[in-house]
């Protein structure tokens, strides 16, 4: 037996990224358009219960590597497991949701396979009888469309948010566990993990305000930070900070919102001199009103902005701390 | 320690880009470069390791001639010497093949470590450090935020999301790729901008990396790359539209009333 | 040492020293690309670390600022290698101290007054014990420099200092006693190059030296920070030597030699000035294109609007024009040949009323915002205006520039004059003999091989030249040594001088570049150059014919008669 589309599964202590199920939808939605089934692979140590747990997930299958080797993540034991489940299998697509985890092993796994990797693409779509993946380049400024030729197995990372996991369809019957029992002899791990652990918890926690006005690059330099604490205070808002800003320094870490800093959802989200890379957003999307200030028209921010302003924000700023002390 | 650190031009944040006639890469004439970001903070990083364990810091750079510019950059910030690899006559998104000139440059070099950033803000792949480590057999770390070096092995911390890490140990040589803001970077003194000019860039050829033309022809590729373009807009925010003052006034009267968060 | 060449003072005399001022001086491609990563770094730096508004407002430069720049090494450009500096040219080094006064006038101040003028002397004339004592704490930054010569009584005319330095026989120091005022650095120097008053030879003869006076020197006091209109993050401060014992190894160059000293520094120094009013032009052109394409009113940005562009275009020209006159005069500087006094001078009045020119319409051009303390202008309009008046006045500059440049033309005509017994009579012989004495160059009233596209900005530059010339004769055939009192027609003469050089700043600038890229390139250079020299023939013209025809003894009445009764004492009402 094999597999169609194989999808890689995520966890954690047994427990699943939610990203995956984003990666099934990947997957069904694919399937549908090529008459294919898809298949989950969950990699890791006592993982059974999860096993159970992916097979109400809507896939055909669900493929088990269970082995000491992998009771922690490391890419040299994913990798390893993955390119003799794949040699195995022979699927025709193999699909990741783009985590960080993936982006560490899966490049590797790619070259181990000789196979390349799309990374990190937004959507894909059909051009005649051509599957043409699409990815952001330039910070999401610009799309690339990229098309497989021959067999696969193909392998594609889809970006976190890409796919709705409330998309999942489930409806079918469950599917079948089965372990694989792979020789992980030959792979050696040569990463110790020594601790997985959050970091020291914030001094400031974002997710409970009520507003946040959140300044990027786009401020141009430290000096400028001033301006916006005015327009936090005359909203009555948190600052928050696009990762660039607080690398600088301009701003202290704690104030960094997006995929490796925090996830906040205010009433109201100010994203001034925010382009709205992928990393941003994840971390604010599901803010209630979201106003967008930024000079570039195209800036990937006001897809998602509620109110857009196409403007220099030194000019409009100044005009919006005095609009509201006035109102 | 001899640590190599792969670094790469890109053009800067805030271009105005616009895409070629053939939709296959933007318009290069009027565009500025500068070194990629996540480049920089690897490039800080090897030099405070430098500082702290001695060694040499070696920068490698693939790209047309215009790179010079980025190495003395690195050069003036206190890297040793520099590798360039002109890639003017074989210019590839291939990742495979950049990754195999890269693997052959650092196969010259008894390096302890190689540190690449962790992706480019131009096609933003972020898989050519981790391809590389696997080219050169070595073990790898992604995304990290904090080295300590020890006898014959570091200790990493890796970024994950939503504010947790991994900690992980690895035996040296390994490549590691460097997240953004794993310290501040320096700026280049007037000193070691003086300095750099007595420093060695070395030029290699394909076959200084023991390459031919054959190694670097990307059309067997199974992935190909087919046109670039300005997104689509999915949902639009509505505009607000007028001078400043008229703009602060519509936004915050629908914030009143439409939005409703006051 | 041989009289060294000056391009305005020969064309004082009626000649074009073409080969002074082409081809457009150039710094070598290395230098170049060290400057461009220099730059960067500043600018990174300032990004990060310097809030100039913040600056403004608390009165002073975070010790961070300085530490980090320190440590960037800008305090020690000017400084030779061997001293623990960089050794960069004059070029090189205002093309820094320009970036830094466009981040902040306070700290292109403070640089100045410890780079520019603070440890120029001792560059100059320092003894290699003095240079090697001093120089590498000043590089390092560990050390700050002031120039210590302005006093109560003696600001504009500063060979009136009254402070003095008596050589103690029996130990063979000096005693250094006095005030100075509106010493810059005053505050926290360590260094100080103090201009002071000695006795001479037997007769006791008062006559300038100067000395290294140090912080730890008993007696050396700073008084409180002044409180000043702008640059609020320089410091300003009265300095007192009482008693002060200063080894007689401090004299910096020769004794008796100080106001030589002084005046070379500042020949200097105002470049560096200069170099900052082009800095500061040119970020308010940036602030002001900004505004008025972003600002709509009637429905359009109001860059749209004639008077608007009108605005814009002057800024740009003004920027133009100085970068072209100061680095073309570093240029100078950088060849060691020539004497470069009054190219410095008109770069530093030309540069500082250009930049008051320009913050005041970049004020007008953001209306009523510009008037607000939340913006930059207003700040900018306090910054800028000091340059107008530190460094020399620029009256006392247009008088100098007049004069040192009639200096030389009057002596000969002296000469000549008692020849001839009839003196100022004829002349034509007159030009020849002037001429005649620069014979062994090539000397001509035209300028040659200039590119075809700039024949009409150098046709008129060569009949303007000829008319400063012939207005020089006038004036000095008419009122010889009584011409010192005439500051109505120094200011012309001056006035004339100082767009004249404008005009070959720019044109040797743009025939540089023809030359190099072809006139397709460098058309938007060609328009401002083509729109400059347009204006100044005409202004030259103006000042030529009212140095005969004019209405000075009017004016002169006016200025008498009001300071005879007080003040305006023709109340229309009331
Ligand atoms: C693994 C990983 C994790 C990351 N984690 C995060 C994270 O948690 N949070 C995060 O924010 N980023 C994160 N990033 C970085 C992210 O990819 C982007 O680089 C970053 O979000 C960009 O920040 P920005 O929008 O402030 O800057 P830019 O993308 O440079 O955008 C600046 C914007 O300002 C606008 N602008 C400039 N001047 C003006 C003006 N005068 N008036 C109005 N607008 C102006 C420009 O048009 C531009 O759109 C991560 C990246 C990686 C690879
Ligand atoms: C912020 C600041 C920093 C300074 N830093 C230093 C420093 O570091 N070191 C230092 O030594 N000095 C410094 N000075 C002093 C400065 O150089 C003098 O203020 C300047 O030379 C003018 O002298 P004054 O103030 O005595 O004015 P005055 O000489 O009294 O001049 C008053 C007015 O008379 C005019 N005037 C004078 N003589 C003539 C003339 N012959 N013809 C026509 N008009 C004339 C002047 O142009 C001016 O308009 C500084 C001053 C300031 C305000």
């Amino acid at each position: 037996m094999s597999v169609d589309i194989l999808v890689v599964a995520e966890q954690r202590d047994g427990v699943l990224n939610r990203s995956t199920l984003e990666a099934v939808v990947a997957g069904q939605e694919l399937g549908k358009q090529l008459g294919k089934e898809v298949a989950l692979v969950a990699l890791g140590k006592g993982i059974s219960s999860l096993a159970e747990e992916l097979t109400s997930k809507g896939v055909k299958e669900v493929l088990t590597v269970d082995d000491d080797k992998l009771s922690d993540y490391t890419p040299d034991g994913y990798a390893g497991a993955l390119q003799q489940v794949i040699a195995a299998e022979n699927p025709a697509y193999v699909l990741f949701s783009h985590t960080y985890t993936v982006r560490d092993y899966a490049p590797k796994l790619a070259m181990k396979l000789e196979r390349p990797l799309v990374s990190d693409c937004v959507r894909y779509k059909m051009d005649g009888n051509a599957l043409v993946f699409v990815r952001q380049v330039f910070q999401g400024k610009i799309d690339a469309d990229f098309t497989f030729e021959g067999d696969g197995p193909h392998l594609v990372s889809f970006q976190v948010g890409a796919f709705n996991a409330d998309n999942l369809e489930t409806s079918g019957a469950a599917g079948a566990v089965r372990n694989l029992s792979l020789s992980m002899d030959n792979v050696e791990i040569r990463t110790k993990v020594l601790d997985v652990f959050e970091g020291v918890k914030q001094e400031v926690d974002l997710s409970k305000a009520d507003r946040i006005v959140s300044v990027g690059r786009g401020v141009k330099k430290s000096e400028n930070i001033e301006m916006m604490k005015d327009l936090a205070a005359a909203l009555g808002a948190e600052m928050g900070a696009s990762r660039p800003v607080c690398d600088d320094g301009w701003l202290p870490l704690d104030r960094q919102v997006g995929s490796s800093g925090q996830t906040v959802a205010p009433k109201l989200y100010f994203a001034v001199g925010i382009s709205g890379a992928i990393q941003h957003i994840v971390g604010m999307k599901n803010s209630g009103t979201i106003v967008a200030i930024n000079k570039d028209p195209h800036a990937p921010i006001f897809d998602i902005a509620d109110y857009g302003i196409v403007a220099d924000l030194f000019e409009v700023i100044p005009e919006v701390i005095s609009a509201l002390k006035e109102s | 320690m001899k640590i190599i650190v792969c670094m790469k031009q890109v053009p800067v944040q805030d271009s105005l880009l616009k895409i070629t006639d053939d939709s296959r890469w933007v318009q290069e004439a009027e565009l500025n470069y500068e070194i990629n970001e996540s480049d920089h903070y690897a490039l800080e990083t090897a030099l405070l390791l430098k500082e702290e364990h001695g060694g040499e810091v070696v920068i490698l750079t693939m790209g047309p001639r215009r790179v010079k510019e980025a190495i003395k950059q690195g050069l003036a910030k206190g890297a040793d010497r520099a590798l360039h690899i002109n890639n003017e006559s074989f210019t590839t998104l291939d990742i495979f093949i950049n990754a195999k000139l890269l693997a052959a440059a650092i196969q010259q070099e008894e390096a302890d470590l190689v540190l690449t950033g962790l992706q480019t803000d131009d096609y933003g792949f972020g898989q050519t450090g981790v391809i590389l480590a696997e080219k050169l057999g070595l073990p790898h770390a992604s995304i990290v935020m904090e080295i300590l070096k020890q006898d014959g092995s570091i200790k990493v911390k890796r970024e994950m999301e939503s504010g947790w890490f991994q900690s992980v140990e690895l035996p040296l040589p390994a490549l590691l790729t460097i997240q953004s803001g794993i310290s501040q970077i320096r700026y280049a003194t007037i000193k070691g901008i003086m300095m750099a000019k007595k420093k060695e860039i070395k030029e290699l050829s394909l076959s200084d990396l023991g390459l031919a033309e054959g190694d670097v022809d990307d059309s067997t590729s199974s992935l190909k790359f087919h046109k670039l373009y300005v997104p689509e807009k999915t949902k639009q925010a509505e505009l607000l539209e007028g001078d400043p003052k008229d703009v602060a006034a519509q936004l915050v009267h629908k914030l009143k009333n439409e939005a409703k968060v006051f | 040492m041989p009289e060294q060449l000056s391009f305005c003072k020969s064309l004082f005399a009626g000649a074009i020293e073409q080969e002074i001022v082409f081809p457009y001086p150039r710094i070598d491609a290395e230098e170049e690309e060290n400057l461009s990563m220099i730059l960067d770094s500043l600018r990174q730096f300032a990004k990060d670390h310097v809030n100039s508004s913040e600056i403004d407002r608390s009165g002073e430069i975070p010790k961070e600022i300085l530490g980090g720049l320190a440590e960037l090494g800008v305090f020690g450009m000017s400084i030779p290698e061997e001293y623990g500096g960089y050794g960069f040219s004059s070029t090189a080094y205002n093309r820094v101290f320009e970036e830094m006064a466009a981040i902040d006038a306070s700290l292109a101040v403070t640089m100045g007054g410890h780079q520019s003028i603070g440890l120029k002397a001792l560059l100059l004339h320092g003894s290699e014990e003095q240079k090697k004592r001093y120089l590498p704490k000043l590089a390092s930054g560990e050390w700050f420099a002031a120039f210590a010569l302005t006093e109560p009584g003696a600001g504009s005319d500063a060979a009136g200092i009254q402070t003095t330095a008596v050589k103690d026989e029996s130990s063979g120091d000096y005693i250094l006693n006095g005030n100075k005022i509106w010493i810059t650095n005053g505050g926290f120097a360590d260094f100080f190059t103090v201009f002071a008053k000695t006795p001479m030879g037997d007769g006791g003869e008062m006559k300038i030296s100067a000395f290294a006076v140090t912080r730890d020197m008993e007696g050396v006091a700073s008084g409180k920070e002044e409180e000043k209109l702008g640059i609020h993050g320089s410091s300003t401060t009265e300095l007192t030597f009482d008693n002060v014992r200063v080894p007689a190894s401090n004299l910096i160059g020769p004794l008796g030699k100080g106001f030589k000293v002084a005046m070379e520094v500042l020949n200097s120094g105002r470049l560096g000035l200069a170099a900052a009013c082009a800095g500061g032009t040119k970020k308010l052109t940036a602030l002001s294109v900004d505004h008025a394409m972003n600002r709509k009113q009637f429905n359009t940005p109001i860059a749209n609007f004639e008077m608007i562009q009108g605005k814009i275009s002057d800024m740009v020209v003004d920027a133009f024009v100085v970068e072209s006159m100061v680095y073309l005069t570093t240029g100078l500087i950088d060849r060691g040949d020539v004497d470069y006094s009054l190219e410095s001078a008109i770069c530093k009045v030309y540069g500082s009323e250009a930049a008051w020119r320009t913050v005041s319409e970049a004020m007008q051009i953001a209306g009523g915002l510009g008037y607000s303390a939340e913006y930059p202008y207003e700040q900018a309009l306090r910054d800028v205006r000091i340059n107008l008046i530190f460094e020399g006045t620029n009256e006392v500059l247009r008088a100098f520039i007049a004069l040192a440049g009639m200096q030389e033309h009057g002596e000969y005509l002296k000469k000549v004059g008692k020849a001839l017994q009839n003196p100022l009579a004829d002349l034509g012989v007159l030009t020849d003999y002037t001429l005649g004495r620069i014979k062994s160059r090539v000397s001509t009233n035209r300028l040659e091989d200039v590119h075809s596209a700039l024949s009409e900005q150098t046709g008129k530059f060569e009949e303007y030249a000829k008319e400063l010339h012939v207005a020089v004769e006038k004036v000095l055939t008419k009122y010889r040594k009584d011409v010192i009192h005439q500051e109505f027609l120094l200011q012309r003469i001056s006035d004339m001088v100082i767009d004249l050089f404008a005009m070959v700043s720019v044109i040797t600038r743009l025939d540089s570049m023809l030359k190099e890229k072809g006139e397709d390139n460098v058309q938007r250079e060609l328009t401002i150059c083509q729109t400059f020299c347009e204006d100044a023939w005409r202004r030259i013209r103006r000042n030529s014919r009212q140095i005969e025809n004019n209405i000075d003894a009017s004016r002169k009445k006016i200025a008498e008669s009001t300071c005879e009764t007080g003040g305006y004492d023709l109340d229309l009402i009331g």
